[in-house]
């Protein structure tokens, strides 16, 4: 057995989330793949074992120190399992071999559960990637040969590179206002509603540059436009619409880490914004991303958060004070956003592998504070955006689709059936 | 809207266990007709504390155990702690003699001392696991030499303490001179900031 002693620190971002997270706050983000195949159990255990392999990153344990969580190597065997509960539900370490990632699998279905202080969601592409790469090789050997399988170059590289790129003289960026949050009668048995709304890209595609918008900017604008409809406007809401947008790192810094590397914006709706007009939404929404969206100002952010983590009296309050201080202050800092909407974008997958494959998903965990929570990625001509909600009513998806639809883009929706069984 | 089966249907069944729940409720039972008859036949000693203690000691043992994959040497130290102070409570309860921190304290600091030391030995290439817990557990074992040494009137028996002091010094010396890159890279882990 190898020696299970090595270990490294977490990077800047992840360190928040093993003080944060609990069973109503998982911090899990789930990527799945379907395939255009059933998939076998025995050959998917395989291909993760493969898998971690070259991503050795991700066979590891948190453990506790006395100032901070750290990782461990893990060499217990991964555990692979039919898919029978939520999704984004708290891992926990005990009933997972201490892994901070769990796969598991439904019909044609791939799903790679992950604890966000392992990675961020562009990084954990690359490790769900791997899964499917050669599960397909090893489930269809006639197809492949070695030579692609070696070809494959992956980066393991866990450096922070949070610390490598931070501007220590950056001013602090400012806090905002309180966002609104989402209301309505909560699902019961901690259950979470999943609706995915698959798009046809090429229309979406059009239809934004038409309103010479990006397909981010187009879909926040449509999401703004649902919460307003469906929600804001029934509650009488007061507080601002905020939409936390994560950003990829990796676009503005030169990075190879597979380690977290993200940051994010937040698009806040203000009080002269005229919500019932979708156009004055779009050219606000495209305004706020042209202002925030810049090096500059995603800098800044980052560079905030890096110094908090650096500071030396941060750092040197005991783990078990943290955990107290942070799990009370993160109920407060998650006020100041309304919902999530992460995009990861346009999955590449090597063509010889693409007709193996029938697309790809996001699903974020929603909690109770943002209570739905939005995440999108596209593979060829279809983009797929997923809601994950804790409440029981539809009406933001659906007011959601009901504009798209308007706006005469072709769609499709598919779900885990909790609304449907409630209703 | 249209569903497809891309995911399992979810059964919404409450998870619990029911044994431990069967425990609380026994436990519960326990302590309050032991209250009751302490009550109704005498209450000048208070013998139902000591089965509370003893229930409450249980729980610490189970909560911690149900927990998979526990550290064998978080383990002894666990223990060690909670059967010290249910020994003290004990003791206390029954009218305080000193055979607590007299007697059993040091008895279990020995024995604590020598589970990881026969633990290093057996398995000196995973010490690693356990050197943080011993480093407690010596520290811990100290506690009663420093107040031998600091008040006269706390152990009147002090033969027993120099003995589990001399046993823990022992295995911490030995393990260091066995371990001691182990438990430099144990700390460095533990203790980074």
């Amino acid at each position: 057995m190898a020696k299970e002693n090595n270990w490294r620190r977490l990077d800047n971002s992840a360190k928040i989330f093993p003080i944060a997270s609990s069973k109503k706050y998982s911090s899990v983000f789930r990527l799945s793949a379907v395939l255009k195949e059933k998939i076998a159990p025995n050959i998917l255990k395989k291909a993760v074992n493969l898998a971690l392999k070259n991503l050795s990153s991700f066979k590891v344990k948190l453990k506790k120190g006395f100032f901070w969580y750290y990782f461990e190597d893990n060499n217990k065997e991964v555990i692979i399992e039919k898919e029978k509960d939520y999704p984004c539900k708290y891992i926990d370490p005990n009933t997972n071999n201490d892994y901070l990632f769990k796969v598991t699998y439904w019909e044609n279905k791939i799903n790679l559960d992950i604890f966000h202080s392992l990675t961020d969601g562009n990084s954990g592409i690359i490790f769900l990637r791997e899964i499917v790469y050669t599960y397909i090789e090893l489930a269809h050997k006639e197809d492949f040969n070695q030579k692609l399988r070696t070809e494959r170059k992956i980066s393991n590289n866990t450096e922070d590179d949070y610390l490598k790129n931070y501007d220590k003289k950056s001013k602090n960026s400012k806090g905002g206002k309180k966002a609104y949050r989402l209301k309505g009668k909560i699902l019961p048995l901690a259950a979470i509603g999943v609706i995915h709304v698959n798009i046809d890209l090429d229309e979406l595609k059009n239809r934004s540059k038409e309103k010479n918008v990006t397909i981010t900017q187009y879909l926040t604008s449509v999401l703004i436009h649902a919460i307003y409809n469906s929600n804001y406007k029934k509650y009488n809401g007061k507080k601002p619409i905020k939409i936390c947008i994560p950003v990829d790192l990796k676009k503005y810094f030169k990075s190879e880490t597979i380690s977290n590397f993200f940051s994010y914006i937040s698009v806040q709706t203000e009080e002269n914004l005229n919500l019932d007009s979708f156009e004055e939404i779009l050219k606000f929404v495209k305004k706020e991303f042209d202002r925030k969206l810049t090096k500059e100002e995603i800098s800044k952010t980052m560079s905030t958060n890096v110094k908090l983590g650096n500071n030396i009296f941060i750092k040197s309050i005991p783990l078990f004070l943290k955990l107290i201080i942070v799990k009370l202050s993160y109920i407060e800092i998650r006020k100041y956003t309304t919902t999530t909407f992460s995009n990861v974008g346009r999955i590449g997958i090597i063509g010889e592998y693409q007709k193996y494959i029938d697309k790809f998903m996001m699903l974020i965990a929603p909690e109770s504070v943002e209570k739905i929570k939005c995440s999108a990625c596209s593979f060829e001509n279809k983009l797929n955006f997923t809601f994950t909600s804790t409440l029981e009513g539809t009406e933001v998806e659906e007011e959601f689709c009901k504009k798209l639809k308007e706006e005469e883009i072709n769609i499709s929706v598919e779900g885990n059936g909790v609304h449907d069984f409630i209703s | 809207m249209e569903y497809m089966t891309l995911y399992p249907k979810v059964r919404n069944v409450k998870k619990g266990n029911i044994a431990i729940k069967v425990m609380l409720i026994i436990s519960a039972i326990v302590a309050i007709t032991c209250f009751i008859v302490n009550l109704c036949t005498s209450t000048r000693f208070w013998w139902c504390l000591i089965v509370l203690a003893g229930i409450v000691y249980i729980w610490v043992a189970v909560i911690y155990s149900v927990h998979r994959n526990i550290n064998i040497a978080s383990s002894v130290l666990v223990h060690s702690i909670a059967i010290s102070l249910l020994t003290l409570c004990i003791d206390f309860i029954i009218g305080y003699s000193g055979w607590a921190i007299n007697l059993s304290i040091p008895i279990i600091i020995a024995v604590a001392n020598i589970t990881i030391l026969v633990l290093t030995i057996v398995s000196i290439h995973r010490y690693y696991k356990y050197a943080i817990y011993q480093l407690i557990i010596f520290l811990l074992s100290l506690i009663p030499l420093i107040i031998d040494l600091f008040s006269n009137n706390i152990i009147t028996m002090p033969i027993f303490t120099i003995i589990a002091s001399s046993i823990a010094v022992f295995t911490f010396v030995f393990s260091l001179i066995l371990c001691g890159k182990s438990i430099i890279e144990e700390l460095d882990r533990r203790l980074h900031m």
